[in-house]
């Protein structure tokens, strides 16, 4: 399965996210993150509860994401990636990491923006990884087993959301 | 192999899982270079799978044109169409209906397969945009799982039918309109009589002609519900209207019936289908719509050709089945009404109480309008919104041509409530139906033909009127702004007070995105009349001339009755120009380069990002149609036999004969039925006996394998029978081809 969406978390900004437009059509001038098509950026700004200022990617789609009030730059994979769910989590986080980096180091953003070390990790597939009892088991030990020493914890269950697991 | 495939088995009806199958079929064929592009992007277009901006693989970054290299290289999904490249889906929600488990779906497939967001368009669909070709059959499968189709979404078929959001609960209607418009849509989709259109045939619904209500009068059919005393009795018939349209060119409907009987108005639309099929323009694009065969005809003959084709139909029991019980919609309340209750603490609630609610018909309940801003609502506020709907209304929840959803049948006292729990999920936003609630097309986000960004001209506009909401004047808090991105008019611009649509200037060497300014459309009255363009200003400076437009007004109005039509009719299209002329300047790029971009897009504008549009779908015959779907068949036979399936090899090559027979005999005989003995027949007198099947060298080899084919009864488990037999289907139906191509050309 590659079907998963990991967030990490903002702890403060200080600039307009649409700001977050030219520095992700920067990342397509200059082709920023590896081994994606990028194709576009999307401004969902006007959405409450929504996916914010996104870039599209055949790959995988990054997103200043507001889902739930919890602000955090988001990456959710659409191709394969890695042969075990391990693998899988393990590159996506990688992605991640290296996408926050690109924002720290931003001459224009770079300052404005604090990233906590918290992540959410949320299965994208609902045929997969349902949000039920057994999945949330297999999710647990997957996600333990690539956050080492995190603590992990299952927020209070939305109807009908996805399977979700926060990591700190 | 889709997994969802295995799981729904049971759920999805046995004929649309059919159509999926079929399309994975196709899908394989194209990736093996087995069919022709063209026909697979007619395909794809009626089972609603769109092309999107930068789909021809290349994309303007702002420094230069460059390529985007997907993966799958060179393949191709379409003429124009990279295969890998991100692609829209277009759902069809029939005159907006939505239940909550489709709510709650459509928020799923949202999240897992497209970008996280649901958009309602201005037919009433919802729209997935960035969605994988290769994702599509699931998608497809889960919605079918809950009722929901994307046939015909797309292409050039009968569209979505719409109708008046408020069909059954208004207090104006004739009648309730949902349930001929759910008749019509069932007895019209995949109709054998509409599938040979040269263009999209656009259908909609209206219980009252004064509110926009369904806007019959810009549809290509629009029917308008009235009733008539007939021997003492109230009948319930239809104005009908045909040959109305927007794009770029707008045509006012015409009258083709004051009073059409209930009972004949599928037939009548059946009818009005095989002359436009028959007749309409299947070359020129530009003028396929039946708005251009009407006026080629005259409205006369037109409905002469209709009424005599009427005539001739074979009967067929779904015209009047749907009308032996009531006919009813079934929708109900499931809260017992009550009186408005106005006290809440919420701030907006009074706000939103005055613009987003309607007194339905039925005394103690309401219509709620959540307003999405650019018809945009996220994943998780699908799904929320339908559990709340679930709680108040169950599934009387509509989606509306003016990018909204509503929820009917809101039990009065529930109001606060509600209200309270919309606003949570950030669906309690006022101004509904007001100044402040603009429409407007994808545009250059996602479209290939966009010029300008009406999203994003739209979004900044919202967000400047909503500031300023409660200080805007009565006079023109309930005006109409709508916005297309090019002079297509999917924004419907034509309909609005104030329209715009976009454009591109020259300035000194430079692009600037501009936005013509059209004035003076007519929302009411069905879409009653169009606006006049008074001239293109810069995009940037639309909210000024917005500005101005409206102060004008405000200023010069004769007195409070008069409405802004009449103010602009009056003091005419170069007083309103004289309005914003000044605005019409652009700076050079070296003062200010802020003109020289596009709304939300920091790259300098450019058009090199256009593309060819899918909106009129591929120019493919019915007969190309039918021949493909019988190499579709040869090829699952193929499989068939490589998977050891002799019989069902079998079984599938002689099916694809006769279905590439019988797209040849259609030809001259339309109703030829669906019967090997007669088509086998019909093939041998027309065809073969004729010669005109015969190939210049083989003769009739291939002709004759049909024909011994129908009166051999060989063993059909048998491997070399079964090749045999799948290799002499494909040399006929290629046979049928060239066959098909010397008639095209006139030689036989």
């Amino acid at each position: 399965m590659h079907k998963f969406g990991l967030k990490r978390k903002i702890k403060s900004i200080n600039t307009d996210i649409e700001s977050f437009v030219p520095l992700f059509h920067n990342w397509i001038q200059e082709d920023k993150i590896p081994n994606h098509t990028m194709v576009d950026v999307a401004n969902y700004k006007h959405i409450p509860d929504g996916p914010g200022i996104m870039l599209i990617a055949h790959e995988g789609h990054f997103s200043l994401d507001f889902e739930d009030d919890e602000l955090g730059l988001l990456y959710v994979r659409k191709t394969p990636l890695g042969e075990s769910n391990s693998e899988t989590i393990l590159a996506i986080q990688q992605i991640l990491d290296f996408a926050v980096k690109l924002i720290q180091i931003d001459s224009k953003v770079g300052e404005k923006i604090e990233f906590s070390d918290k992540y959410q990790l949320f299965s994208n597939d609902r045929f997969e990884l349902p949000n039920d009892v057994e999945s949330k088991k297999k999710l647990l030990q997957v996600a333990s087993g690539v956050f080492n020493d995190a603590i992990l914890s299952v927020p209070p269950p939305l109807k009908g959301a996805r399977l979700k697991i926060n990591i700190q | 192999m889709d997994q969802w495939k295995d799981k729904l088995a049971g759920i999805l009806p046995e004929s649309l899982e059919q159509e999926i199958s079929e399309f994975e079929s196709q899908m394989e064929m194209m990736r093996r270079g087995e069919i022709d592009p063209r026909i697979f992007g007619e395909t794809r277009l009626r089972r609603g799978i769109y092309g999107q901006r930068y789909d021809n693989g290349q994309r303007d970054d702002g420094n230069r044109i460059r390529e985007i290299v997907f993966p799958s290289g060179e393949l191709m999904k379409g003429p124009d169409t990279v295969w890998d490249a991100p692609g829209m889906l277009r759902i069809k929600n029939p005159f907006g209906a939505v239940t909550v488990d489709q709510m709650i779906v459509m928020s799923d497939l949202a999240e897992e397969y497209a970008d996280g967001v649901l958009h309602v368009t201005t037919r009433q669909d919802i729209q997935y945009h960035y969605v994988h070709i290769e994702d599509m059959p699931p998608v497809m499968r889960r919605l079918g799982a809950v009722g929901i189709t994307t046939k015909e979404a797309c292409g050039n078929v009968v569209r979505n039918v719409t109708a008046c959001p408020l069909a059954g609960v208004c207090n104006d209607e004739a009648f309730d309109v949902t349930p001929y418009s759910a008749a019509l849509t069932n007895f019209l989709l995949g109709h054998p009589d509409c599938q040979d259109f040269g263009r999209k045939f656009k259908i909609a619904f209206s219980g009252c002609y004064d509110h926009a209500c369904g806007l019959v009068n810009m549809h290509d059919l629009g029917a308008l519900a009235i009733t008539k005393k007939v021997d003492g009795k109230i009948k319930r018939g239809f104005k009908l209207f045909v040959g109305g349209g927007l794009g770029a060119v707008p045509h006012p409907a015409k009258i083709f019936d004051e009073f059409v009987p209930e009972e004949e108005l599928l037939p009548l639309s059946q009818a009005m289908g095989r002359v436009f099929a028959r007749l309409g323009e299947k070359k020129n694009r530009a003028k396929a719509r039946v708005k251009f065969l009407i006026a080629k005809l005259g409205i006369d003959e037109f409905k002469r050709l209709v009424l005599e084709e009427r005539k001739i139909l074979p009967h067929d029991d779904r015209w009047t089945s749907y009308l032996e019980h009531g006919p009813v919609y079934g929708e109900k309340a499931i809260k017992s009404p009550s009186d408005i209750k106005t006290s809440s603490d919420e701030p907006n609630f009074d706000h939103w109480l005055s613009t987003n609610i309607y007194s339905q018909r039925q005394k103690g309940y309401s219509v709620v309008t959540i307003a999405l801003p650019l018809g945009d609502l996220s994943s998780h506020q699908g799904r929320k919104l339908a559990y709340i709907a679930d709680k108040y209304v169950g599934d009387a929840i509509r989606l509306t041509v003016e990018q909204n959803i509503v929820l009917r049948w809101v039990s009065n006292k529930d109001l606060p409530e509600l209200y309270k729990e919309l606003n949570v999920i950030g669906l309690a936003t006022p101004d509904a139906g007001t100044i402040v609630d603009v429409t407007s097309c994808p545009g250059t986000d996602t479209c290939k033909l966009g010029i300008a960004s009406s999203r994003g001209l739209a979004g900044e506009l919202r967000l400047q009127l909503a500031q300023k909401s409660l200080e805007l004047d009565k006079a023109i808090k309930g005006l109409r702004i709508k916005v297309s991105g090019c002079f297509n008019s999917c924004g419907q611009h034509h309909i609005a007070d104030i329209g715009f649509y976009g454009n591109s200037r020259n300035i000194k060497g430079f692009k600037v995105p501009h936005f013509q300014v059209v004035l003076g459309g007519e929302w009411k009255n069905n879409g009653g009349s169009y606006g006049m363009a008074i001239g293109a200003v810069p995009s940037k400076r639309i909210p000024k001339s917005v500005t101005l437009i409206t102060e004008s007004f405000i200023k010069e109005r004769l007195n409070f009755d008069e409405s802004f039509q009449g103010y602009v009719g009056r003091v005419g299209k170069k007083y309103m120009r004289s309005i914003i002329e000044g605005l019409m300047i652009v700076p050079s790029y070296e003062e200010d380069s802020s003109y020289y971009s596009d709304w939300g897009d920091p790259r300098e504008f450019s058009l090199g990002d256009m593309g060819v549009g899918e909106c009129a779908g591929e120019i493919v015959t019915r007969e190309e149609f039918e021949l493909q779907t019988a190499e579709r068949e040869v090829f699952e036979a193929q499989l068939a036999l490589e998977e050891k399936n002799f019989r069902d090899a079998n079984d599938k090559s002689y099916h694809a004969m006769l279905n590439a027979a019988r797209a040849l005999i259609r030809i001259e005989n339309y109703d030829v039925p669906n019967s090997p003995e007669i088509i086998v027949q019909e093939f041998k007198v027309r065809f073969f006996d004729t010669k005109r099947f015969f190939d210049k060298y083989a003769k009739g080899k291939f002709g004759r394998y049909l024909l011994q084919r129908f009166d051999e009864d060989e063993p059909k488990d048998i491997e070399d029978v079964a090749r045999r037999y799948v290799e002499e289907s494909q040399l006929f139906i290629e046979a049928a081809h060239s066959c098909y191509a010397r008639i095209s050309r006139g030689e036989v």
